[in-house]
């Protein structure tokens, strides 16, 4: 015989009913000849569920592993956070020469480099910024080097296992040739420190690059531009998407609904 | 050892035991298992910056979660090659193949104390995951229906819904291999 008020045997076993609710249920159970026998077999199936014969320990060294790596990322942090300072140093050292040269005019070239190492302190990098740059950079080298792809494939069947095992990544992926997108193949880049998968799409004489990444951190700002190319960031099934380009920027919109389109 | 790493230890590694738990009954195989919680717990440390002193273990649960999904997908992927038209979007691996003949060999399970237990611990590793997930969550990590939607990033009522048929079922292939006990 069913009744209406099953469900709620669950809620009550799991200790998810507030008092007046459990009492009040309570009473209802003690005429139920359906939910009172379903509670009895749900506490025997619970009982059966113990804990000690069902619960997987880890092995001895898993810990000291999990350690071992988060070692291995601080050392990596602190490298990349060495290689940031030294880009200051430097800037401050060339600061400190010009007023060595300037010596005699004194006070007021003081100031003004003073001035000068206030306006560069403001400018420092915020996250969002260094991932751009991170990107652009990538893109640049890519296009320096004449390196545009690693697997040179329009074939996506081809391409998703290669980037899934290459780079932790595995995007859906579409050819728009028809309308002017066409795919050219797979490249695997480092962005900041993450090891990423980029699509690389050819739009007459412009290079799109889709870098792809796993989500597991707050968002990047949607869109940015700097030194001539433009990005626009976005998440969709647990990925973040960055398309950078250089082409027009009505373009690279038409270039995302494309790829959105497809993803949702 | 900086503040963060610090507060990190402090507030994960509590949990490693519920990780490695919820990542043994996910992946059904001790290799993925130890894998997905490395990978894990480096990706927490990586978005720790984005955990704002909410519960640390459901936090850490959902991300052990995602590190099986993502390889599962890559997995699948590697599979997927000669297939047409596969976008991801499919159904679930476990779900298409609906209830399989047999569980997943646990070498664990050799040492369960009886064969009851051993069985029912076939019965299951041999649940759908999304069923297998929720009860796992509930009966071995003892969290709320709250914690356990924030995990599966669903609403309550799902969770309820799910725990209700994993019981069901696991119950309807108990009561089917052993009778009904009583």
């Amino acid at each position: 015989m069913a009744c209406d008020r099953e469900h709620l045997v669950h809620a009550y076993l799991d200790g998810e009913l507030d008092t007046a609710a459990a009492l009040e249920f309570e009473r209802h159970l003690a005429s139920c000849p359906t939910c009172s026998p379903l509670l009895a077999a749900l506490r025997q199936l619970r009982a059966a569920l113990a804990k000690d014969h069902f619960y997987r320990r880890p092995p001895a060294g898993l810990r000291g592993e999990v350690l071992r790596r988060l070692d291995r990322e601080d050392v990596e942090t602190a490298r990349a956070r060495r290689s940031e300072v030294g880009v200051w140093r430097r800037l401050g050292e060339a600061l400190a020469r010009r007023r060595e040269w300037l010596a005699g005019a004194a006070t007021g070239f003081v100031l003004a480099s003073l001035a000068a190492a206030l306006l560069f302190a403001l400018m420092l990098p915020g996250r969002d910024e260094r991932l751009a740059q991170s990107l652009i950079d990538a893109q640049l080298r890519s296009l320096r080097s004449d390196h545009l792809v690693d697997l040179a494939s329009s074939d996506r069947h081809q391409i998703a296992p290669w980037m899934a095992a290459q780079a932790d990544v595995a995007p859906p992926i579409s050819d728009f040739a028809d309308r002017g997108y066409a795919l050219i193949g797979g490249r695997i880049d480092f962005v900041e420190t993450r090891r990423v998968g980029v699509l690389v799409y050819r739009h007459g004489a412009h290079v799109i690059n889709l870098f792809v990444w796993q989500f597991y951190d707050q968002a990047p700002t949607a869109a940015m531009a700097r030194d001539g190319y433009r990005m626009q960031v976005w998440q969709a099934q647990n990925l973040v998407f960055c398309a950078v380009t250089d082409a027009p920027e009505p373009e690279l919109d038409a270039f995302v609904s494309l790829v959105r389109g497809r993803l949702d | 050892m900086d503040e963060r790493r610090r507060r990190f230890e402090a507030l994960m590694l509590p949990h490693l035991d519920a990780a490695y738990n919820l990542a043994r009954w996910l992946t059904r195989n001790v290799h993925d298992a130890d894998d997905i919680v490395q990978d894990a717990y480096l990706r927490a440390y990586r978005s720790f910056d984005g955990f704002r002193g909410e519960d640390a273990k459901p936090w850490l649960l959902a991300i052990v979660r995602n590190c099986h999904r993502s390889a599962r997908e890559r997995a699948r992927a590697m599979i997927a090659v000669p297939l047409a038209a596969d976008d991801g979007t499919g159904p679930d691996r476990d779900e298409a193949a609906g209830w399989p003949a047999s569980a997943v060999e646990d070498p664990e399970a050799q040492a369960m104390r009886t064969d009851a237990a051993r069985a029912l611990a076939g019965l299951l590793a041999a649940l759908p995951e999304t069923y297998r997930e929720v009860l796992v969550l509930r009966e071995f990590e003892e969290l709320s229906y709250r914690e356990i939607a924030s995990i599966i990033d669903s609403p309550i009522g799902t969770v309820m819904s799910r725990l209700a048929r994993a019981r069901a079922m696991l119950r309807e292939h108990w009561l089917a291999a052993h009778g009904d006990g009583t």
